[in-house]
């Protein structure tokens, strides 16, 4: 009886559905069901109605992309190939018994030979070069954006265009991303680490890769302008690096909290909250402890007369090299400088290499960096990064002004 | 809805990593895991995002999947679920407010866009109060609308099993709705 009434529900709702009969010619066939199935035919009708929901065009890019990306990272199981021992082993007696070779007695010796021959091989020589090759190779990885407010685009690749972009897009290296005015978001790097971005910031995510094993993770960004915060996990290898280069400047970090600034003149700012940073200009570097901010003056904005205490010419304003950087990385992973060491600015580590070089850009390291890192900073809002920006003089002459409180 | 055929090619394709399989197994079902997920959250932004999660795992465990013969989106829905109960225990608790909230704090007159949504969110929280295999049934007849033999095929079942469960969960969304539980 029971099957009875599924069939006469699952019926009258097919014929109702596709507009055949309406619900009451359709209860009228069953009158002694008509009582039961009437509110079951009724929901089964509205329920058909209800507008489907469906994702946001922008969510379902983002989600398809967070999809390709993810499989960006995967070999691909048809490169994998396995290697067939049976047929390598025909393939070699092949070769070897070539030429007319009729002895069928010595083509089975072979063949066992050569099968032999590759088992050893196979076990000894290939799993530790594939081992190692699997192991060392560099893999492309992903960051992903949250926390979006106001106005932010995506730039990507090879492209010219400016897209909107939302909480969930994946970046991969050469996209570049830019936030409008009382705009921002925070960059959710593969390995843990944070970057946040300020309003009118524009930041270049140069390289997002790690080995396959985990090791060398490497996250290079470039900061064009505008201000980021930097949460940095700390480094499980002597190979992997965090960096933001800027016009003027590099930042090398290990496993620190920090925050970089740069006006719009390419003067850089660099405050560390936590940890350690190696800030590298032209030929020299720098590093900076908890509580330290330093800035980084391009040649152009450079005053008649810079601060002989704090300020040490530099030679070239292009950014540092590699190598140079690398050797402030391994200084630090070395313990050259426990966290917290402050730097002596009576001992500069930083020198020129010329006698007399034409200095492009200078250096200034203070303490309380929070407080000249602070947008809301009441008294050079403009260049919070900077407060003895040549455009903004009044502040050398005030450089005891209590700083503002960072909430 | 596709074809087996369709399916076990889709899914040899993309186990060699191929690209646009990838890309064509997410154009084809991302819509229906999308809205299985949000009948089951109720919540657009949190469907969005686990829309996203479930199509990374699929990436991750595809080598994994043995093509048995039964629609790929079968196999998708499994991992939607899996998705969904993981983030329920991340979270704690469902994200699905009860009924009468929302229809108190939903606007008195709605019209267009915020009636439809309130719709859907009803729907969403009267179906969270069904079982696993009724609340499915109901996105794929009515809101999916597959067929029986289609609805079968997905849920693994007989069409008679599946007539019968329609009708089971047409009376218990009809007490659900009527009676306030939501």
């Amino acid at each position: 009886m029971k099957d009875h009434v599924d069939g006469i529900l699952d019926d009258c709702l097919t014929q109702v559905l596709s507009g055949a009969v309406s619900l009451e010619d359709c209860l009228s066939r069953y009158p002694e069901q008509a009582e039961e199935l009437r509110p079951l035919l009724d929901l089964g009708v509205r329920v058909s109605g209800v507008e489907r929901p469906e994702m946001a065009a922008s969510a379902s890019g983002a989600a398809r992309e967070r999809m390709l990306a993810a499989l960006a990272q995967k070999q691909p199981r048809g490169q994998r190939d396995t290697l067939s021992l049976r047929a390598a082993a025909a393939n070699l007696v092949a070769w070897l018994g070539g030429a007319g070779r009729r002895d069928t007695l010595h083509k089975r010796t072979l063949a066992i030979g050569a099968t032999a021959a590759l088992v050893v091989l196979l076990l000894t020589v290939v799993p530790a070069v594939v081992l190692e090759m699997t192991r060392s190779a560099v893999v492309g990885q992903m960051a992903v954006m949250t926390d979006v407010a106001g106005v932010v685009e995506i730039q990507k690749g090879s492209s010219d265009t400016w897209r909107p972009a939302n909480s969930g897009t994946v970046l991969l290296s050469g996209c570049r991303i830019r936030t409008s005015d009382l705009s921002g978001a925070t960059l959710t790097f593969f390995d843990g680490s944070r970057t946040i971005l300020a309003s009118q910031t524009e930041l270049g995510v140069d390289e997002l890769s790690s080995r396959r094993d985990g090791a060398g993770r490497t996250v290079v960004l470039y900061q064009w302008v505008g201000q980021t915060e930097n949460q940095v996990e700390r480094l499980v290898d002597s190979t992997s690096r965090f960096e933001i280069h800027t016009p003027t400047a590099a930042a090398v970090v290990h496993g620190t909290e920090f925050i970089v600034s740069v006006a719009q003149d390419g003067t850089t700012g660099v405050s560390v909250v936590e940890g350690i940073v190696g800030l590298s200009s032209g030929g020299a570097t720098q590093l900076l402890s908890a509580g330290q901010f330093a800035s980084v003056l391009p040649a152009s904005a450079l005053p008649e007369s810079t601060p002989t205490a704090t300020a040490v010419p530099m030679e070239t304003a292009e950014p540092s090299s590699r190598s140079e950087l690398a050797a402030v990385r391994k200084s630090i992973l070395a313990g050259g400088l426990a966290e917290g060491t402050a730097w002596d600015e009576a001992t500069p580590t930083v020198t020129s290499s010329t006698a007399t070089p034409a200095p492009t850009a200078t250096w200034e390291v203070s303490e309380d960096a929070e407080a000249r890192a602070d947008p809301e900073h009441p008294e050079h809002p403009e260049h919070p990064e900077h407060p003895e920006h040549p455009e903004h003089p009044e502040q050398s002459e005030r450089p005891d002004e209590p700083p503002g409180k960072k909430e | 809805m596709s074809g087996a055929s369709d399916d076990a090619k889709l899914v040899d394709s993309a186990q060699r990593g191929d690209r646009s399989a990838m890309a064509e197994i997410y154009e084809r079902h991302h819509s229906a895991i999308y809205r299985y997920i949000y009948y089951r959250v109720g919540d657009a932004s949190t469907a969005e995002d686990l829309t996203g999660t479930v199509f990374v795992r699929v990436v991750e465990h595809i080598d994994g999947f043995v093509y048995r013969g039964h629609p790929l989106l079968s196999w998708l829905y499994t991992i939607a679920r899996n998705v969904v109960v993981d983030h329920h225990r991340r979270t704690s608790e469902p994200t699905i407010m009860p009924l009468d909230e929302r229809l108190l704090t939903g606007p008195v007159d709605v019209e267009g866009a915020a009636d439809r949504a309130l719709v859907q969110r009803q729907l969403a929280v009267a179906l969270s109060r069904l079982t696993d295999d009724q609340r499915q049934v109901i996105l794929l007849k009515f809101i999916e609308e597959m067929s029986n033999q289609e609805v079968a095929d997905v849920l693994g079942k007989t069409v008679g099993a599946v007539k019968s469960l329609q009708h089971r969960a047409l009376a218990a969304l009809h007490r659900v709705l009527s009676t306030g539980v939501a």
